[in-house]
């Protein structure tokens, strides 16, 4: 929800962060949504996040995406109090197995991105420090991985081989046991 | 300029910081904040190897989530991930991803041993072996889902030697579990039909897992899971497993000698330690509350446990599942948030003494006849759900035994929690007893496979204790059969009624699911409706299964 901030804004101001993308497009958010990334957290809490939030490592294209996940998570974590550890103790309170399933489907959907979208996620999730997106994204990388053979592994992701014959022959000795 | 320095600075402070635990050099940070932001610069065209250009912290991250044999593979990847391996903060060491190729069963893939053409379609497919017990489920049995543990136990049940064939209750569990959720001990069913090497196997596995702890940084280890299957392992693989294990605590162990020099005789990080069918003594209960000064997650499956007590000053989720006790009597950890016990058993002369005052979750999910030395807890102020299955107590001639009788005395430390889920309890529990404790937090309480027939007497007490319940739902419970109506409405009967006067206070708020298999539900409808006139008959909602 990409909106300028105006004058009407101070009515609702209290809870209203603005995030500046790197393309200098600004979007406001509640400060429940925003606070799901620990970076942010850390912001308002050291007041700092007036006149909006620069954020010049994500695009405004990975921030709305991020702002969508961020802001139906945020529901889902009310209630909880501080550390990240704490989502767990969240989860078991009053654990609507509707609502859970519901923001399982999202997350699955959320994850039907290109492969370029996907790693901006997981750096944006890394910069912005917001644990479960980034769980989330790096765990669709693994599984896109898991149980293929470094060859097929290398043609998915265009990972040039560097490594000389001799080189590889190499490491292949020194590992084996990894191997056999 | 300012304002560009200081987003730098933040970029690198926040890169690491899913594994806050780990250092890293400023030179390395510095070469991921440059590669990041080269990265983030070019838009695209041509798919870059957008892998590789990841900081090694996320590169971990990923390699967390696959089994530790893979991992290690991807060393021949490229130069970039040559050495990678070596500094994982998370090992998965599964036995199963040693299957040798055979003549097994179409459904039984290979994950790992390079036979990967047929996973070449979509990633999904292998899923039948390698993450059926993968760091999915695994999350949930150490985070968030209470309800696996349910479904979890129906399937060890079956096929565990502890099996409670005598339990009249586990025939109505297993219909009310959910069957998707594939547990490491059910898929060792097709282990059964397994035709593989098993001796070559245990080598291969014994070579990679030594060698694995020999090369690895296991000092700086975070999470660490060592899985075996009991079909597929040697007679003596468990305590080789054990030994193992001794051995990478005792490596982790502080010298005094590193104190002398002034460095912090740390103790070891690691956060996380999962084990499967490990045979534990007193050797590794002193090596928690000494070397694992860091661990938060414990989850034994299927271990034999020759321990007498569990103390540990950092632990905060304490998972046993099927564990074969030898007397343990307690479990003390003033940090303790998470507790599971589901299933396993107990030797029969202790009494397990739980004291975790810190306790926020409680799932017990036991036998009477496998835990018959009871168990008993301190209060638990900070108690916000417990799930408390006891299981074959229904069954009359277990009535004697100890966790029958103390099961009012439990309930009476959990009298803080919001949620109470109480699965299989009798009408003896609560109906003997005249004063019932006070639930003053209590919001959500469910009723599961309880036995109602005392003219609901057990439910009206509960209702009497419980002024600020939000919802109560009853599912498949027994109800007291009346007689045939002879004519028009059954009669409400006074007795049946004096549990239910003055509940008046109930809020209005109050919703009521009923979920019934047979019986007759709109008696209770009726009661609760002339019992309370605030309560709504459009919060009733009554499901017949």
């Amino acid at each position: 929800m990409a909106s300028a901030g105006s004058g009407d804004e101070k009515a609702a101001a209290a809870a209203m962060i603005t995030l500046i993308s790197s393309d200098n497009e600004k979007f406001e958010v509640t400060e429940a949504t925003a606070t799901l990334s620990q970076t942010i957290r850390h912001m308002i809490e050291d007041g700092c996040t007036d006149g909006g939030v620069p954020l010049p490592n994500v695009t405004s294209k990975i921030l709305a995406r991020v702002i969508e996940y961020c802001k139906k998570h945020a529901t889902a974590a009310a209630g909880e109090e501080g550390s990240s550890s704490s989502f767990s103790d969240a989860a078991f309170l009053e654990v609507d197995r509707a609502f859970l399933e519901e923001l399982e489907e999202f997350d699955d959907a959320f994850l039907e991105v290109d492969r370029a979208t996907l790693f901006d996620l997981i750096l944006a999730a890394n910069y912005l420090d917001i644990k479960g997106l980034l769980n989330l994204t790096c765990q669709k990388v693994a599984d896109s991985v898991k149980g293929k053979t470094p060859e097929q592994i290398r043609e998915m992701y265009n990972i040039v081989n560097d490594l000389t014959p001799e080189e590889e022959a190499e490491i292949r000795r020194e590992t084996q046991w990894a191997f056999e | 300029m300012c304002r560009l320095n200081w987003g730098f600075i933040f970029c690198c402070f926040f890169f690491c910081a899913p594994f806050g635990n780990l250092t890293y050099s400023t030179d390395k940070m510095l070469q991921a904040g440059e590669s990041m932001a080269r990265k983030c610069g070019d838009g695209g065209g041509g798919e870059p190897d957008r892998l590789s250009a990841l900081p090694d912290c996320l590169l971990h991250v990923i390699m967390s989530s696959l089994k530790a044999r893979q991992a290690v593979q991807t060393c021949v990847l490229s130069r970039r991930w040559r050495d990678l391996w070596r500094s994982m903060p998370c090992l998965d060491v599964d036995l199963n991803e040693f299957r040798t190729e055979t003549a097994a069963p179409a459904f039984v893939q290979n994950s790992g041993s390079g036979g990967g053409d047929h996973n070449a379609g979509s990633s999904g497919e292998d899923s039948s072996d390698s993450s059926d017990d993968s760091l999915d489920s695994d999350e949930d049995i150490s985070g968030s889902d209470p309800e696996s543990y349910d479904s979890d136990n129906n399937a060890a049940s079956s096929d565990e030697d502890s099996s409670d064939s005598s339990d009249d209750s586990s025939g109505s569990e297993s219909e009310s579990s959910d069957s998707d959720d594939e547990d490491s001990f059910s898929s060792s069913d097709d282990d059964r039909y397994y035709g593989g090497d098993k001796d070559k196997e245990w080598e291969n596995f014994e070579d990679f897992t030594v060698n694995l702890m020999h090369h690895c940084n296991i000092a700086q280890l975070d999470s660490f899971r060592l899985h075996i299957r009991r079909r597929r392992a040697p007679p003596f693989g468990p305590k080789q497993v054990a030994g193992w294990l001794r051995r990478a605590m005792k490596y982790c162990t502080p010298h005094p000698a590193s104190q002398r020099k002034g460095l912090s005789p740390s103790p070891w990080r690691l956060r996380r330690l999962h084990l499967c069918l490990v045979p534990l003594d007193n050797r590794f209960k002193k090596h928690v509350s000494s070397v694992c000064r860091n661990l938060e997650d414990l989850e034994l499956h299927n271990c034999t446990c020759q321990i007498q007590s569990l103390a540990s000053d950092s632990l905060k989720t304490l998972v046993l599942k099927n564990c074969t006790c030898h007397g343990l009597s307690e479990i003390t950890s003033p940090t303790l948030k998470t507790l599971v016990i589901n299933g396993g058993s107990n030797t029969a002369h202790s009494a397990l003494v739980i004291l975790t005052p810190a306790l926020a979750y409680l799932h017990l999910a036991v036998s009477v006849y496998y835990f018959r030395g009871g168990i008993s807890t301190n209060e638990m102020p900070s108690l916000v759900k417990a799930s408390i299955h006891i299981r074959g107590h229904r069954n009359g001639t277990f009535e004697s035994y100890k966790l029958s009788g103390d099961q009012l005395k439990l309930l009476c430390c959990f009298s803080n929690a919001t949620s109470l889920e109480l699965s299989g309890v009798g009408k003896k529990v609560l109906g003997k007893e005249p004063t019932v404790q006070e639930f003053m937090n209590l919001r959500n309480l469910l009723l599961d496979n309880c036995d109602l027939s005392d003219d609901f007497r057990t439910l009206g007490l509960f209702l009497q204790s419980s002024p600020n319940l939000e919802k109560l739902t009853l599912r498949h419970c027994k109800f007291p059969k009346y007689p045939e109506e002879k004519k028009g409405k059954p009669k409400l009967n006074t007795t049946s009624c004096s549990e239910f006067n003055g509940l008046d206070f109930m809020c209005e708020r109050l919703k009521v699911e009923i979920i019934y298999k047979d019986g007759d539900a709109h008696q209770l409808i009726k009661l609760l409706l002339c019992a309370s006139e605030s309560l709504s008959k459009n919060n009733i909602i009554l499901t017949k299964v």
